[in-house]
């Protein structure tokens, strides 16, 4: 196939093209980024004109390497955007939280700190430096249709300036987010059985930050209601952004609307009241439910889903951006190896979804654990033969789980609760089987 | 689990060979166990109302958060390691059962 000529500031969209990326967001942009600096001839359809909105504000450690391979570490950091070293965990009694440092690893790009950014600005930058890379990014760019011929997309339908285009294309990545635009059309999406939660959040300016060696973490702040806690992120110097996180039947249940939801479960912790007493609210208030699904494929002839687009679980970890810019990377990797004639096609994808799935698959046990029994993960990140497997985890050194092994210890300790009669941890088990 | 029980019986076992000495002792720990309780946990409870045999689920209303709370504390404060995944209910039964397990982990 012969490429298309690329140029950054091209307004028309081609006719044709190599890889179209669908969605501008964290895993678009990255996916952008890589096939960029490997030559390989693309195009990027953003459907909102940036900086737009987005929720998801806390970076993790392992985020590092992947924005120093593609050249943004350097900018990122320069753009200001609070340091983050760890997280503090604020039992639900407000009494004794437990920060624990998290410190990413310096081989990546030389920093000890990963970020909390507002994701207008930071998505925005991140979109900019694909352009800067080459990478012909269309925003304002709706995808609204796919055709397919024996099973393969042959092009997709683009709504861009008032007009409908056909783009005929070898490869789609699909980065649309949780708006799940193939994921959905192929009938791929299959809800998430043990997690609904729901998600209000909003940002508040004077917010106490607590003392001063921690006050640039994440804090999690327990709520006394099972899966129920509120995070606290700093955004810039004055700006916190305060998130509460339930289950969608407890919101449903108590049949509130999400402002006064919101401000009852913000006075359920001792703690958090004490840091909100002095704030005021400066933003509208903004909701999330329905998030947590995965697909029953992640490729097919011809597409890769990436980020959010091919499996979102729970927030807990702030995994989100770290498994959209990896999955970007690992889909771009092995594109370029078809692209090169290395391997074919169905091999490639398949190793693809191979490790995608291994990263996510790890997360999501940890995230079944710790919403076992929310408690014995502070407990356990004490010990030192948990911690150091727990604090890769939390980094979000998740794609090469050997020797990961601290997983199916806290599993079996949980199964030792579970079948000890009367043990005095049993009555805050969840029902989420491990 | 057994190994544990057996552990602990055997801690008591060689404790009671000196039965003046241990008394002093656990009721130190008590006392310990009773200062951590009061100092970490927010308690609807007087103070005064705490001793010896106030049982932790009964009388004094601690829920799982809470005992996992108290462990913390405890495990700090006598630099000991709590099983919890393996302990025996019994243990925590009240502020004396929990003296004695301690003591036992020493
Ligand atoms: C409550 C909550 C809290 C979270 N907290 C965190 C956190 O602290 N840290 C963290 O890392 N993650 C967090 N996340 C997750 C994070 O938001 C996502 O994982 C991350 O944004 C995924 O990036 P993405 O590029 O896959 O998708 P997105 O960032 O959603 O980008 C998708 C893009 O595709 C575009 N698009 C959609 N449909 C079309 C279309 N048809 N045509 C063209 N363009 C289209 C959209 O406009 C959007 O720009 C949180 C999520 C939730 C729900």
């Amino acid at each position: 196939m012969t490429p298309t000529p690329v140029t950054p500031t091209a307004r028309r969209l081609p006719e044709e093209t190599t890889v179209a990326i669908l969605g501008g967001g964290p895993a678009g942009a990255t996916t952008a980024c890589y096939l960029a600096m490997a030559g390989i001839d693309h195009v990027v359809l953003e459907r909102a004109h940036f900086p737009r909105h987005h929720v998801g504000e806390s970076l993790v450690g392992a985020t590092n390497r992947i924005f120093d391979e593609i050249g943004f570490l350097e900018k990122l950091d320069a753009a200001g955007f609070p340091r983050k070293q760890g997280a503090v965990w604020v039992p639900k009694s407000g009494k004794n939280p437990h920060a624990i440092r998290v410190v990413p690893d310096k081989t990546f790009g030389g920093l000890d700190y990963t970020f909390h950014v507002d994701r207008a600005r930071f998505d925005h930058m991140l979109l900019d430096h694909a352009e800067t890379l080459g990478s012909p990014v269309y925003q304002g760019a709706l995808v609204n249709g796919v055709e397919t011929r024996d099973g393969r997309i042959e092009s997709v339908q683009v709504q861009h300036e008032g007009e409908t285009h056909t783009l005929r294309t070898r490869f789609v990545v699909d980065a649309t987010g949780r708006n799940t635009f193939l994921g959905s059309r192929f009938r791929l999406l299959q809800k998430d059985t043990l997690f609904d939660q729901y998600a209000v959040y909003a940002y508040w300016k004077g917010v106490g930050r607590g003392p001063e060696e921690t006050a640039g973490y994440i804090h999690i702040h327990f709520l006394p209601s099972e899966r129920g806690w509120v995070w606290q992120i700093p955004i810039d110097d004055e700006t916190t952004s305060i998130g509460v996180v339930t289950e969608k039947a407890d919101f449903q249940r108590n049949g509130q609307d999400s402002e006064a939801h919101y401000a009852h479960h913000l006075a359920r912790n001792p703690e958090l009241s004490r840091r909100l007493e002095q704030a005021t609210r400066v933003s509208n208030l903004r909701s999330e439910g329905n998030y947590s699904y995965s697909m029953r494929e992640l490729v097919g002839p011809g597409y890769l889903l990436v980020g959010d687009a091919a499996r979102f679980v729970d927030p807990i970890f702030s995994s989100g951006v770290s498994v959209a810019i990896y999955s970007a990377k690992f889909a771009a990797e092995q594109i370029a190896h078809v692209v090169a004639g290395e391997r074919p096609e169905a091999e490639a994808f398949g190793a693809y979804e191979t490790q995608m799935r291994a990263g996510v698959e790890l997360w999501y046990d940890f995230i079944k654990v710790y919403y076992k029994l929310q408690n014995l993960f502070t407990y356990y990140l004490r010990k030192p033969e948990y911690r150091d497997q727990l604090v890769q985890l939390l980094q979000g050194n998740v794609y090469d789980a050997r020797g990961i092994t601290v997983l199916e210890r806290l599993r079996e300790d949980i199964r030792r609760i579970e079948s000890t009669p009367g043990h005095v941890l049993q009555e805050g088990l969840s029902d989420i089987p491990i | 689990m057994t190994s544990r029980s057996e552990a602990a019986a055997g801690g008591q076992g060689v404790k009671s060979e000196n039965p003046s000495l241990d008394r002093t002792s656990l009721d130190r720990t008590i006392a310990e166990v009773t200062r951590v309780l009061l100092e970490r946990l927010e308690l609807q409870l007087d103070p005064a109302e705490i001793h010896a045999d106030s049982e932790f689920f009964d009388d004094i209303g601690l829920d799982s958060a809470a005992v996992l709370d108290l462990v913390i504390g405890l495990e700090e404060s006598f630099g000991i390691d709590f099983d919890i995944a393996g302990s025996d209910p019994e243990d925590f039964r009240s502020v004396r059962c929990l003296a004695r397990y301690v003591e036992s982990r020493r």
